[in-house]
């Protein structure tokens, strides 16, 4: 082992990795997601205008996905981070995701995940990504040769669809994902098991 | 002297209706003895931990050469008090002390008012120091009248102020409440306010509002939150759209000031109803919400504007702060034009490092963009989240200071720069601008470092003698005066860095000068004051700005140029001689500025990005009240200056280094 990175370390000394000193460097992009570890296709009554693209769409339908990822892809900086992208769409972060790997997000629109690659692009602001952005990244990725998760990783992880009043129930839902997958977000979990009541 | 500025404050205190058949003097009295020329400052802010001194200089005012004068301190009273009451009642156990003036010098005619702890401070109060009035009265009558001398009475404000420590807890009890309000962006409704308990028997308070960093919870501010709860304010905490960038943060910044004024009829069961201040709002903005407080300001003032308030306007923002902040969008749209504004930031800042490779990573690109008043607070040792209470450690540098220490600087200096914008407070400007050695929240670690910058706008009546913004020539002043050195390698330019790298390289003169950006219009100077021998730069006073006597301090801003030999050569705070001329010939005694404590700082000594070590440039401003360089017979005329000098050299030597120059000014004190 020649280094570790200060997270690993933490959790090895069962420190908190806020602990812990220094910025890990921003990972090379593009780069894959590891895994999906859940997805629930959702359709909201009422639906949500998103900012995490340029053009701002609304979204009334989707998945509701957990992503494994490289955690150092997700830290928590102010500076510009990787963008994660499902196949033409960018996909709203729920969490942070650093250190436990494990991201909440929602994937806009009828992805069919099983399709798509799923992957981080070039640091950016998600608001300032438009779709000329998004076809530009997507060839950076077909070019690294990221591909999508196995159609049948997929269905296993698949959940049932939720019908769902509005982004507050979704985020709820997301709540309870964080709490499962990511305990070290119990706080942020918390807002967001909060929302509507 | 033809026109004193004693003479000057008299006649205000006239017209304010002070008795006209009296004589007496409105002077500036209270403040510190120095060990060197000017002998003495004149200062308005004590921290209660520190003696109170007054003095008065015989050349200055002779009149008051062999007399015997009582010397009161006395609670603040204003100008129309004194009018109505003049009688004199010293606060202090042992009454009025009395003292005989002799002719020569200030040290001659400085005395000890007060023994550290003696006077009460503001503790138990929300103010910032509490006030007080300075009178010598020279007919010993114990009635402000006749020949006396006072300082506190025109302008219309304390001689001087006792201050407790204000990185302590203010003397009302805070409760906070968490909640939700509506029609804020989906998914970021929450709210965190502290408040007075008793806000119930309070009238109307000001609004803080409190915008988090990316990754980062609005439950992570208690620590300021509580601390101006109690001195007085509404301080909320909102959840901030950071992730899809600086227009989304913007964006809820904006819906939750308008959601909490809008829906103080039902948070937390109408707690707040009627006591939010709707007119006095303060925003302060962290990292990525940094840039996003200034991004809203822009949005409220561009024309047409992309946001128009429903339950504020434009100036209800009576101050921005950006601890830290990013700066994704630039110039055209990240700008607090002429909002007062303030900055705190850390050097050892592992995020928004500063550094040169990155304009987003450049926070004070932002500060150079504050045109309005302006102060910064630059902590070396301190990362990015000790402003929090919970983000990632990522501080990179030595002597780091943690957590603790650097929220206790920061509680302390929060107060001052709110009080000083939302209520005008006299003394919190003092902690805007005086050098950390020397005056610093008391609470605040002794052997931290903080440097200190401070701009007036040009609407306070100041004169630029040269801010490098036009005559972009060496040897012509902005101001159309000339500017004859003999300084080595001077450039002109933008201040930043031209490449991705601190190392010195004489191809990049503006080298650790991160502060601009493409688009970006700061300015300054870059210069050698060494090898010997000694280098002295002139600026010439251009005609029909030769009158000084209207102006308070002679004020500029400077830095040392980070991993260049001639500052690695001595790793220290550096001074130097500043002088001024008058059209007679008449040249002042030099200051040397370290006489009021500390200097201009030494790059902090981080390593990166390239070799050796030193980050980005700290400029610091230094002010000097213009009446100290007539301190002890100086025959300088105030009113007709044609010259400012200045010499790197010391008693010790000669000063070599690398010098970064901007905003030479005269300035009034508003």
């Amino acid at each position: 082992m020649s280094t570790l990175r200060p997270f690993a370390i933490a959790v090895l000394a069962g420190l908190p990795a806020a602990a812990m000193a220094g910025v890990p460097p921003v990972p090379a992009t593009p780069a894959a997601v590891e895994d999906v570890v859940y997805a629930a296709p959702f359709r909201l009554k009422e639906g949500y205008v998103s900012d995490w693209r340029l053009e701002r769409p609304l979204v009334a339908r989707g998945h509701l996905v957990v992503l494994k990822v490289a955690p150092d892809l997700v830290y928590p900086r102010q500076t510009a981070e990787p963008v994660l992208y499902a196949g033409d769409q960018t996909v709203e972060r729920l969490n942070v995701g650093y250190p436990s790997g494990y991201v909440i997000g929602i994937v806009p629109g009828g992805v069919d995940l099983g399709l798509v690659p799923l992957w981080f692009g070039t640091p950016r602001l998600p608001e300032s990504v438009d779709a000329e952005v998004v076809r530009a990244e997507r060839s950076r990725a077909d070019a690294a040769g990221i591909r999508p998760v196995p159609p049948e990783r997929i269905l296993s992880v698949l959940r049932k669809p939720l019908d769902l009043a509005d982004k507050s129930d979704l985020l709820r839902e997301a709540g309870a994902l964080l709490q499962l997958y990511a305990p070290d977000e119990s706080d942020r979990a918390a807002v967001l098991s909060q929302k509507g009541r | 002297m033809t026109r004193s500025m004693s003479s000057m404050l008299f006649a205000a205190a006239v017209a304010l209706g002070a008795a006209p058949a009296a004589a007496q003097v409105d002077l500036e009295l209270a403040g510190n003895a120095l060990n060197e020329y000017p002998f003495f400052e004149f200062v308005r802010a004590f921290n209660t931990n520190a003696a109170v001194q007054v003095a008065i200089d015989p050349t200055r005012f002779p009149a008051i050469v062999g007399e015997t004068c009582d010397i009161y301190v006395v609670s603040d009273k204003s100008a129309a008090a004194w009018a109505a009451d003049p009688s004199l009642i010293d606060v202090r156990p042992t009454g009025p002390q009395t003292e005989t003036f002799l002719a020569g010098r200030i040290q001659f005619n400085t005395f000890t008012v007060a023994a550290a702890g003696q006077l009460p401070s503001s503790a138990g109060t929300t103010a910032v120091g509490r006030g007080y009035d300075v009178v010598l009265d020279c007919d010993q009558n114990g009635t402000l009248g006749g020949p006396d001398y006072i300082d506190g009475r025109a302008p219309d404000r304390g001689g001087l102020y006792v201050v407790h420590d204000l990185t302590t807890a203010g003397p009302l009890a805070t409760t906070s409440v968490n909640y939700n309000v509506t029609g804020t962006t989906p998914g970021f409704e929450s709210e965190r306010t502290y408040y007075p308990s008793n806000i119930a028997t309070m009238g109307q308070l000001p609004l803080v509002i409190i915008s988090h960093g990316n990754g980062h919870m609005y439950t992570w501010y208690d620590y300021l939150q509580s601390h101006l709860a109690s001195y007085g304010y509404i301080v909320m905490s909102h959840e901030n759209n950071t992730q899809p960038g600086i227009e989304s943060a913007s964006t809820t910044t904006l819906q939750h000031t308008d959601a909490i004024i809008g829906q103080q009829g039902t948070i937390a069961g109408g707690v707040l109803n009627g006591h939010i201040d709707s007119t006095r709002i303060v925003w302060i903005g962290h990292s990525r919400g940094g840039e996003g407080v200034t991004r809203a300001y822009d949005r409220i003032t561009d024309v047409p504007p992309s946001y128009v308030p429903t339950f504020f306007s434009i100036a209800s923002i009576q101050l921005i702060s950006s601890i830290a902040p990013t700066d994704f969008l630039g110039p055209n749209s990240s700008n607090p034009k002429g909002a007062n504004y303030h900055f705190i930031y850390g050097a050892a800042d592992g995020d928004v490092d500063g550094g040169p490779g990155s304009d987003i990573a450049d926070a004070f690109n932002i500060f150079e963009r504050a045109a309005g008043f302006r102060d910064a607070h630059y902590l070396q040792g301190v990362g990015h989240n000790e402003f929090n209470c919970c983000g990632f450690n990522d501080a990179e540098g030595p002597n780091l200071i943690g957590r603790p220490a650097a929220q206790t600087i920061a509680r302390g200096y929060y107060l001052a720069v709110v009080k000083r914008y939302i209520e005008g407070s006299a003394a919190a400007k003092d902690f805007l601008w005086r050098q950390y050695e020397k005056l610093r929240p008391i609470g605040a670690l002794a052997t931290a470092v903080v440097g200190l910058e401070y701009k007036e706008p040009p609407s306070t009546g100041k004169f630029v003698i040269d801010d490098y913004q036009s005559e972009t020539g060496i040897n012509t002043s902005s101001s159309g005066g000339t500017v004859t050195t003999n300084t080595l390698n001077n450039v002109e330019g933008i201040l930043n860095d031209n490449n991705l790298t601190f190392t010195w390289l004489s191809t990049d003169p503006m080298n650790g000068m991160t502060r601009a950006r493409a688009g970006d219009i700061t300015r300054g100077t870059v210069f050698d004051t060494g090898p010997g021998p000694a280098r002295t730069m002139e600026w010439s006073v251009v005609p029909g700005q030769q009158d000084f006597t209207d102006k308070e301090y002679l004020s500029f801003r400077a830095c040392q140029g980070t991993r260049h030999p001639l500052t690695t050569a001595q790793l220290a705070d550096t001074a130097w001689y500043v002088i001024l001329r008058d059209g007679a010939g008449h040249s002042s005694r030099r200051i040397g500025f370290q006489a009021f404590g500390g200097g201009i700082e030494e790059p902090y000594q981080r390593t990166g990005v390239g070799t050796g070590a030193g980050w980005q440039n700290e400029f610091e401003t230094i002010r000097v009240r213009l009446t100290d360089f007539q301190n002890n017979g100086s025959p300088l005329d105030l009113s007709n200056v044609v010259a400012v000098r200045f010499v790197w050299r010391t008693t010790t030597g000669i000063i070599a280094e690398r010098v970064g120059f901007d905003d030479l000014e005269v300035t009034t004190d508003p």
